[in-house]
């Protein structure tokens, strides 16, 4: 089930949301039973064996975090230790155990075949376990339950830890309605559908046209080639950012509050910054789990290699394949050259010019390395990496795709030499007024937690902008506003295409 | 405003957005689902209502004729007679091959199960729009039916209850205004009627017609993709394969025939390409092909619009198709293309 469809708007989320609060009144624990059940009933609805996936590593996780909780503490690091080794071969074995034969006998990798959200359940457990060891923390199982399976985050984050949401699950103010939260919760949920609906999904054919003529070796203009990509920087952005929206307005219906995962990183003017904002809670993540175990107290060159590894395992954690691989070490390699840059040039401040100077190259390099995040192999990726470094084998097309044709025979702003020349078969003028609207978009219209003014898990930098009367407060105007918005999503959704980030 | 009134007032407005909609599908019934219509509907889900026509007696049915809604103008009575098999009529609008083969193997399997014949299948294929991105199950108006799509009919129903269809809302709502003010309402897929419809009268909309841009030799636009390059041809290379090889299997005999073309629709496309789409489609198939243009007065007698033919056009199809003699004129119309070699 997806959220922007009629089903989950208009009968699962009334349901569960009736079901929470209506239990809550005799205590929270049937509340957060009911929570439970109904968000494996959510999980379920894909293909409902696999839901066992998830409800045995719940069981295993819960019996193993009480083990580690209950023992001595040398003991207990192994137990952790043994934890993390199991979930991360679970998640090996579904997602990556075809990829790695494919490294030993050479065959060319299948996609797996993952349930739902594996990795985002791994990696939730494991920050849980590491937790209970640090903190020997206590833990009933109808919260833990809860907090792995809340279904919000449960398909695609952001990735929630024990210490802010298990103490949220915990408290008991939070079973009773609050309608401040819950007037939030839908703003929030409003703007998140419309960044999927209105702006993400109308991006996803145009890229798949490009990134499909370049896995099947067909030309691709220059232009073709970086406009794909820039449309699907976008469109990834818009959609996942539009999910890990929809589900903090979602929590907040159930008064949860759940960490913010997007600060509009597409204005980051450079890696490191876009990073602090991109993806937050994984990010975050690999850096407790990964980056600091690894470059603890140890000496520059080590750091440097933590900092590479750290984004290599990103990459991997994304997906089985080279180019998941290299995505992740080209992204460690663009820190390091960062890292590099701003101890070369000191505490000063950048102007201006060095700002825009920064931005251009940080979403140029972003934007170039989703060749190989959305291509589906290498070879896919290399032809369009050599078409936009121009060595595409067109420079002009022999044809164009008939939706431009409408405009080239009436003589509206272009020709068809024009097309063939920088477009070529894989991009149009419709394409290109998109991908600009939305790059517009993503740079200028403050982003929903700005306007929301959530802060929950909020990111290290500062991003937030002053947006005046922009400002979201309970209002007639913004009723009228998020109404209008709701009208125009109503209109669409039904029609929406799957999350990009299910697949992870 | 408070929190309170803020989220309710939301809520409520959400569900009212959702009863309207659902109360106005109900009303209406735009692909003919619920038959619950109050206002004539124009155009329905005909890959729907002719699989509901069909199962109404499945069992008298052994033959099946397939196409798109150019195969409206085939004469199923006639085709019975010259085959003496029973044919139950799939021409679906802009039905292309991935409509057909559910529909086909869905069939096979009933009748294998029934242990009753399929004898005959007749296939109108649309070269022109062969490797088109297809309609099926793209929105509500090409949902195939559950039984086809392996879909629950809960989840059928519900996504015609929920589906937000102006185009079928307001051509439901203007037919009950032209009822209402007299005129009968146009006839699914005769686009002659709806331009009768919207015209008033048949001297204005032929007047209407008249006034359609003429071919004009050497006015070729040149920019149309290549039929074969198109997105979704390999696609419909293989499942007219598998569709072919369906027949084989359960030893049905099966006539493919291509869909006749205006001059006026075929300037659109190269001459050449068409031959070559036919002789790759021959390759699979014995393949009667009537694509040819040149065959076919520009007389309003033949062509409804630029895009479909008339019955006496179907009629000379089946003279050619089986043998019969051809009246004067009509001679070069249609020959049989046999085993060319796949190009593809």
């Amino acid at each position: 089930m997806l959220f922007p469809t009629p089903e989950f708007i208009y009968l699962f989320l009334p349901a569960a949301v009736l079901l929470h609060f209506t239990l809550a009144r005799r205590n929270g624990d049937a509340a957060i039973i009911g929570t439970t059940v109904s968000s494996l009933l959510f999980y379920a609805w894909w293909n409902p064996p696999f839901v066992v996936v998830p409800v045995l590593s719940i069981v295993a996780n819960f019996w193993l975090a009480r083990w580690i909780q209950s023992t001595q503490a040398g003991r207990s690091r192994g137990l952790m230790i043994f934890g993390v080794a199991a979930d991360l071969l679970v998640l090996c074995y579904f997602k990556y155990t075809d990829f790695l034969f494919s490294i030993i006998d050479g065959h060319a990798p299948r996609p797996p075949d993952v349930p739902l959200a594996l990795s985002f359940t791994t990696f939730v457990q494991i920050a849980f376990l590491v937790y209970v060891h640090q903190r020997r923390s206590r833990v009933a199982f109808d919260h833990y339950a809860l907090f792995v399976a809340f279904f919000p985050h449960l398909i695609a984050g952001p990735i929630v830890r024990w210490g802010s949401f298990g103490k949220q699950i915990g408290d008991p103010e939070r079973y009773r309605i609050d309608w401040s939260n819950f007037a939030l919760g839908l703003t929030i949920f409003v703007f998140g559908l419309a960044k999927k609906v209105l702006i993400a999904d109308p991006l996803s054919p145009h890229v798949g046209l490009v990134f499909g003529a370049a896995s099947q070796g067909d030309p691709v203009t220059a232009f073709a080639a970086w406009a794909g990509c820039v449309a699907f920087s976008l469109q990834v952005y818009f959609d996942f950012s539009g999910y890990s929206d929809m589900a903090v307005g979602l929590g907040l219906l159930f008064n949860y509050r759940l960490p913010i995962n997007f600060a509009a990183p597409l204005r980051a003017t450079s890696i490191s910054d876009l990073w602090r904002r991109w993806h937050i809670t994984l990010a975050r993540l690999c850096r407790d789990l990964i980056y600091v175990p690894l470059a603890r107290d140890r000496g520059p060159v080590r750091r440097w290699f933590s900092l590479w590894f750290t984004m290599v395992a990103v990459g991997v954690w994304h997906g089985a394949g080279w180019t998941f691989v290299l995505w992740g070490g080209f992204q460690g390699l663009l820190l390091l050259i960062n890292q590099w840059w701003r101890q070369f040039r000191g505490p000063r401040r950048a102007t201006r010019l060095g700002r825009v100077i920064g931005w251009v190259l940080t979403f140029g390099a972003f934007a170039a390395s989703m060749s190989l995040f959305r291509a589906a192999d290498l070879d896919a990726s290399w032809n369009l990496i050599s078409s936009m470094a121009g060595f595409g084998h067109a420079p002009i097309a022999d044809r164009h795709l008939a939706e431009d044709d409408w405009m080239i025979r009436h003589g509206y702003f272009v020709s068809s030499m024009f097309v063939r020349t920088w477009f070529g078969s894989t991009w149009t003028v419709t394409a290109t007024f998109w991908t600009l609207a939305a790059l517009l978009i993503a740079l200028v219209l403050p982003d929903t937690m700005e306007v929301t003014g959530y802060r929950e898990g909020d990111a290290q930098s500062d991003w937030r902008r002053r947006i005046g009367f922009l400002a979201w407060r309970p209002s007639f105007v913004s009723f009228a506003a998020v109404a209008a918005i709701f009208a125009v999503v109503f209109t669409k959704i039904g029609q929406v295409s799957e999350f990009f980030y299910f697949q992870f | 405003m408070r929190p309170r009134a803020y989220a309710l007032a939301l809520g409520a407005g959400a569900a009212l957005l959702f009863l309207t909609v659902a109360a106005t599908n109900l009303l209406i019934d735009p692909q003919g689902v619920f038959n619950t219509a109050v206002l004539p509907v124009g155009e329905t889900n005909t890959r729907y209502t002719r699989f509901l026509d069909y199962q109404k007696s499945a069992d008298s049915y052994d033959g099946l004729l397939f196409g798109s809604s150019r195969a409206g103008a085939m004469p199923r009575e006639d085709l019975s007679r010259r085959t003496g098999v029973k044919f139950a009529n799939f021409a679906v609008e802009y039905g292309l091959i991935t409509d057909h083969l559910p529909v086909l193997e869905y069939v096979i399997k009933e009748k294998t199960a029934k242990h009753l014949p399929l004898k005959t299948v007749f296939l109108l294929l649309d070269l022109d729009f062969f490797g088109d991105r297809p309609h099926t199950n793209e929105s509500l108006r090409f949902l195939l039916p559950p039984e086809v799509n392996g879909e629950r009919y809960a989840r059928f129903w519900w996504r015609n209850l929920t589906g937000i269809q102006y185009q079928a809302w307001t051509l439901a709502i203007s037919n009950a205004w032209r009822i209402r003010r007299g005129h009968n309402p146009p006839a699914t897929m005769d686009i002659l009627a709806r331009y009768v419809a919207a015209a008033g009268s048949t001297q204005a909309a032929a007047a209407e017609i008249a006034e359609l841009p003429k071919p004009q030799e050497g006015n070729r636009p040149g920019a149309i993709v290549r039929i074969p390059d198109r997105l979704d041809f390999q696609n419909q290379y293989r499942l007219l394969e598998r569709f072919v090889a369906m027949c084989r299997a359960h030893n049905v005999s099966l006539i493919v025939a291509t869909s006749p073309l205006s001059r006026e629709w075929a300037i659109d496309f190269d001459p050449e390409d068409l031959r070559q789409v036919a002789d790759i489609v021959s390759g699979v198939v014995p393949l009667w092909d009537f694509t040819d243009p040149k065959g076919l007065p520009d007389d309003p007698a033949v062509w409804v619009d630029r895009w479909h033919f008339r019955e006496p056009v179907g009629r000379l199809m089946l003279d050619r198709v089986f043998g019969a003699e051809m009246p004067a004129g009509w001679q070069d119309f249609g020959r049989l293309r046999l085993r060319a070699l796949p190009v593809i």
